[in-house]
């Protein structure tokens, strides 16, 4: 399968860290690129819209930890937030590729 | 015996503003709150309630959360909150909201300085009120009060319930709980950890703003909203807190 053919698969999942995350992903089968991902649940972030900044900065980060923990840890680094820890979120993120509740 | 002990606040002010909306719609109450948010010159606590029942979802939820269409069959509002957390479904509670320019900057830290008026406030009411992290007030271990903030522009706002009756089979039903996971056993499990306190609306609004006075050391000044300020908040209403772009934006 070539790039151009790279099938988007999408997925989702729920977890309680300290609190309940949703994660919604579609991603890119072949290269294991995040096409797009919608992170909700009932933590804070602040400031708030960080949370689509995140969103946004993940497309194209590849379905690995370092990867994503790299790019969490950037988006992140001026904001506060409660309610789960960066390498738990990374958890998820990659958890719902295997999870069994694939949309 | 209950203690009043107070823990030492170090945010202190000369005076607070305090507004009494009485009983509005969701959309509305939550319109007030975004206005007093983005105008705020002096530190105002607004006491409200709710004239038809509703759900309010985090700012960070899925309104996949909420069973939209059963809410509608039941007339009950659905709206989205500026701040994070949970689903809440406001009915017999009293509800307020705090903005403030001047706040500790640890989120945790605000928190607590500003719950210790709840805390004080149940006491006054008899109640063993216990600031429970990061964002609750228990009385005998079981969660009356639920907290959320949100800062903007270095102004915060933490609005919260405290609920006076609780009715949680009703709130389950509105919410996106697969049928099977809503066992006799969680309704139990929730009903011991959630309650109401049992007093009246005015008797927790009364015991709230002397609570304010005492813990902040402060005058308090009553006000209303002037016609220019509802109409912002008529507009922030129409245009932000009815509308499904805003509700389903998540």
């Amino acid at each position: 399968m070539n790039s151009n053919q790279d099938e988007i698969i999408t997925a989702a999942t729920t977890t309680k860290l300290g609190k309940i995350i949703k994660i919604k992903l579609a991603y890119k089968q072949e290269s294991q690129l995040i096409h797009s991902i919608r992170i909700t649940g009932d933590f804070f972030v602040h400031p708030e819209e960080t949370i689509e900044q995140l969103e946004q900065g993940l497309c194209g980060v590849k379905l690995e930890k370092e990867d994503l923990k790299n790019k969490i840890q950037l988006v992140l680094k001026n904001s506060e937030f409660f309610g789960f820890e960066i390498d738990s979120l990374v958890d998820v993120i990659l958890g719902t590729k295997g999870d069994k509740n694939k949309i | 015996m209950l203690y009043l002990v107070q823990r030492v606040i170090k945010i202190k002010f000369e005076k607070i503003r305090i507004l009494e909306t009485g009983n509005k719609l969701g959309p509305w109450n939550m319109a007030v709150d975004e206005f007093l948010l983005y105008n705020c010159k002096e530190p105002v606590l607004r006491i409200y309630g709710w004239s038809k029942p509703c759900i309010s979802i985090g700012y960070f939820q899925n309104i996949d959360e909420v069973d939209y269409k059963k809410c509608n069959d039941m007339n009950v509002d659905v709206v989205r909150r500026i701040t994070g957390g949970g689903a809440v479904f406001h009915d017999m509670e009293l509800t307020y909201s705090f903005v403030t320019k001047n706040f500790p900057q640890s989120i945790m830290e605000s928190y607590k300085e500003i719950s210790e008026v709840i805390i004080q406030a149940l006491k006054k009411l008899g109640l063993d009120a216990k600031f429970s992290p990061l964002n609750d007030v228990t009385v005998d271990g079981k969660k009356v009060c639920g907290n959320a903030q949100t800062r903007k522009n270095n102004v915060l706002l933490q609005h919260g319930t405290i609920l006076l009756e609780v009715d949680i089979e009703k709130m389950f039903s509105l919410l996106n709980v697969p049928i099977e996971k809503i066992s006799d056993k969680k309704i139990s499990d929730v009903k011991n950890r959630v309650a109401g306190i049992s007093k009246t609306f005015d008797q927790v609004s009364d015991a709230l703003k002397s609570s304010a006075r005492d813990v902040f050391r402060c005058d308090l000044v009553p006000f209303k909203l002037n016609q220019e300020e509802l109409e912002s908040c008529q507009k922030l209403m129409d245009e932000k807190f009815s509308s499904e772009n805003w509700t389903f934006r998540r």
